[in-house]
């Protein structure tokens, strides 16, 4: 950029500062200023001693975090890889017996559940062929219209013992067959 | 181009620098005192220029020594020692101005962009032209004021008022040719006033 001439402009200025009166220095200037030098304490460069020790302890604490998590991890995958080994083996005692008035206990057997048949509510059951009119009936898993309370409970075993001693009275009754 | 300290100067601040890069800060201080006894008066003028209560002024040029000492190492020899603690007094004012909230903008700007002059208008050599200069560059706020000082009066390149202000050359050739507008938006008003009397 070329000088601009201006000279209004810099004339102006030339008569503004003949008029102006310089400022002095103040006599204590140069004690005041050295004085805040000498004792200007070192906390300037503290903040970043600060601020690495900071970024390390995050640094770290990070890095501890992640070790942590990855170790769960894996523990986690090793039980998971053995739950069906677990259940399928038989839990056999550990102190065994031997006494030969006593026998053994057997080994229980694995429990084998039925399937529950699928019933609506509120539908009286089918009527079931009674293979063997001597057997006590179970009550029915799906008996909604069934009395739950145990005195009705009661009365229901009472009405099939009651009906099966009639029953075997009348077998009692009946003449034997020829010999 | 920047002003080149001398090679006493340039002796002195790479013997500041030695001293501080080993601790020794007392040593360093010894030395840096020829600077704070050599150029407290240029320090101190440049705040009074740019702020108008001298205690102010007084207590940022005391700023501006202490903060270039405890910077030292940033200085990187560029410039002068003058030069570079001029910057450093420069952002003190700035934001003693900015804490303080006085006006560093001017709201006539708008007007501004849309006027033309030419380079003869403010070159006229009238008496009664530089009288009423004279009162528009007391209307200047205390930054464009100091651009106008070190450019037209103290006569310094564009690069080194740059450097002070911390700012671009073609900004500050941008600001101020918007300056010498305003300065003559401002004569021109001040002459119809009297032509209309």
């Amino acid at each position: 950029m070329n000088k601009l001439n201006d000279n209004d402009i810099r004339e102006a200025l030339r008569r503004s500062e003949e008029k102006r009166t310089a400022p002095t220095v103040p006599d204590d200037f140069f004690d005041s200023v050295m004085g805040r030098i000498e004792t200007e304490p070192k906390t300037i460069k503290l903040w970043r001693w600060v601020a690495a020790a900071a970024c390390i302890a995050l640094v770290t604490g990070i890095g501890s975090a992640v070790l942590f998590s990855g170790k769960t991890a894996q523990e986690l995958e090793m039980i998971t890889e053995t739950p069906v080994k677990e259940s399928a083996e038989i839990q056999e005692p550990a102190v065994v017996i031997n006494d030969t008035a006593v026998e053994p206990a057997a080994a229980p057997e694995p429990k084998l559940e039925a399937p529950q048949p699928k019933v609506k509510p509120n539908t009286k059951p089918a009527a079931q062929p009674n293979p063997n009119p001597n057997l006590r009936m179970e009550r029915p898993v799906y008996a909604a219209n069934e009395p739950t309370t145990v005195a009705a409970d009661n009365e229901t075993i009472d009405n099939a013992v009651s009906q099966d001693e009639a029953n075997s009275n009348y077998a009692e009754r009946q003449p034997k067959g020829n010999d | 181009m920047i002003q080149k300290a001398n090679i006493d100067e340039q002796k002195r601040v790479s013997t500041i620098a030695d001293l501080l890069s080993k601790g020794d800060r007392k040593a360093a201080a010894a030395e840096y005192a020829y600077f704070v006894r050599r150029y407290s008066q240029q320090v101190l003028d440049f705040t009074v220029r740019m702020v108008s209560n001298r205690a102010d002024a007084e207590e940022l040029a005391q700023n501006a020594f202490v903060k270039a000492f405890n910077r030292f190492e940033t200085f990187e020899g560029r410039a002068s020692f003058l030069t570079w603690v001029s910057r450093i007094a420069y952002n003190e004012s700035i934001n003693h101005l900015k804490r303080r909230k006085l006006s560093l903008v001017d709201v006539d700007d708008a007007r501004i962009a849309d006027s033309r002059i030419d380079d003869d208008e403010l070159s006229t050599g009238r008496e009664e032209r530089i009288s009423l200069m004279e009162d528009a560059l007391d209307c200047l706020p205390p930054d464009e004021r100091m651009l106008v000082q070190l450019y037209y009066y103290e006569d310094k390149p564009l690069q080194e008022i740059a450097y002070v202000m911390d700012a671009e050359a073609n900004a500050l050739a941008v600001r101020l040719h918007r300056i010498r507008k305003k300065l003559l938006m401002m004569i021109k008003h001040k002459e119809n006033e009297q032509v209309e009397r």
